[in-house]
């Protein structure tokens, strides 16, 4: 399962949830910003603050690291 | 091999990108991010034609600009040297997700901007990522109901006060000088912002904190008093420092790291341009970078096609 922790205005977020979107990969979002309980969740994980933290299978990412995900999520490389 | 690389995917590689594109010669434009820090820089309110836009709207527009004329930006490419080979091109050296990659041109233009300057005082290593934070636009929602504090004194700064006023039960914005610079309407709509205080003469010593951020210490620069607010959150604004380190010595920079160019965006190398805030233009504006850029792709086409005369 993947989970973006993430706000509304993040221009990260925005960039790590359409690269979920190109490659097909299903995901539940929570809006840190609002769900103080999701962000409890997030600090939990993470140990820190800052969005996005994509969550796959339990691995926490920090930030929009598209080698990390592509790794975690078996996705083939853009050609680009 | 190209005719042209540009390196960075902001506004003045897009400008280059789109001029290079209109024009009938081989080139790419590589770069670690598309965006940049125009992506980070939230509301936009004096870019020509557009009233009211913001930093992720405006990436938007240069990727879909750059798409109509079918350039795909190469991302991911951190570069990390640039030569000279014995036929005189450059071979600029880099990685790509992490593997070693070159490529090959007649002439390159460096836009490859800048990033935030660190405060280097105890604690800003130690709570980066945790309250501390170099981005409002990208941390400051976190932050409602919470105390946070602004460290700066440009527009960088304001708009970050501006910003955390809407979000934070209350902000304080901490300055060295005795008041803020920069662009007035900003400053004004600072100074409106009822949740704000403004801190002038107040040079920051220290972040304070446990697990995470607990406040910010700073000494009145005219009563040398040390004083602390208490704060979960702090935003970083104290200016920028060009990603300039990658050229090679023989290309002039300035005491602050900036690329000097003249004019027409030439280096102290010929055939390597340089564009943006990574220049040593006096204003870092997202305007003049786009200007930037279509004077360096002009030149370096002149510069290539006088190559092959």
């Amino acid at each position: 399962m993947v989970k973006v922790y993430s706000t509304p205005v993040c221009p990260y977020c925005k960039l790590a949830k359409e690269f979920l979107l190109q490659h097909n990969v299903r995901f539940e979002e929570v809006d840190v910003s609002k769900d103080e309980a999701a962000l409890r969740e997030m600090v939990e994980k993470t140990g820190q603050l800052g969005v996005p933290v994509i969550d796959i299978d339990g691995t926490a990412i920090v930030g929009f690291n598209r080698k990390k995900l592509t790794e975690l999520l078996d996705i083939t490389p853009d050609s680009n | 091999m190209d005719d042209v690389v540009v390196i960075g995917g902001s506004a003045a590689g897009t400008a280059a990108g789109i001029y290079l594109a209109r024009r009938n010669i081989e080139f790419r434009v590589i770069s670690i991010d598309f965006g940049g820090e125009v992506l980070l820089s939230g509301d936009i309110q004096n870019w020509p034609g557009i009233p009211e836009t913001n930093g992720m709207e405006l990436t938007e527009k240069f990727r879909e600009h750059l798409a109509y004329y079918k350039v795909a930006p190469e991302l991911d490419v951190a570069v990390t040297g640039i030569k000279k080979n014995p036929e005189g091109r450059f071979i600029i050296e880099a990685f790509k997700n992490g593997e070693s990659v070159s490529y090959d041109a007649k002439a390159v233009i460096i836009a490859t901007g800048s990033h935030p300057r660190e405060l280097h005082v105890p604690g800003e290593k130690e709570f980066r990522g945790k309250g501390l934070s170099y981005c409002t636009v990208c941390d400051g929602p976190l932050f409602g109901k919470k105390t946070v504090v602004t460290i700066g004194g440009g527009d960088a700064a304001s708009e970050s006060g501006i910003m955390l006023n809407d979000i934070a039960e209350k902000a304080y914005v901490i300055t060295k000088n005795p008041y803020m610079k920069g662009d007035p309407s900003l400053i004004s709509r600072l100074h409106a912002c009822l949740k704000v205080t403004l801190i002038t003469n107040g040079m920051t010593k220290r972040i304070l904190g446990n697990q995470f951020v607990t406040g910010v210490e700073y000494e009145d620069v005219v009563t040398k008093e040390i004083k602390t607010i208490e704060a979960q959150g702090v935003f970083v604004h104290i200016g920028m420092i060009p990603n300039s380190g990658f050229v090679p010595p023989g290309v002039e920079r300035n005491q602050y790291g900036e690329i000097v160019v003249d004019k027409n965006c030439e280096t102290s190398v010929k055939g390597i341009f340089a564009a943006g805030d990574v220049t040593d233009t006096r204003f870092k504006q997202i305007g003049i970078a786009v200007g930037q850029g279509i004077t360096a792709a002009l030149a370096a086409v002149t510069y290539v096609n006088k190559l092959g005369a």
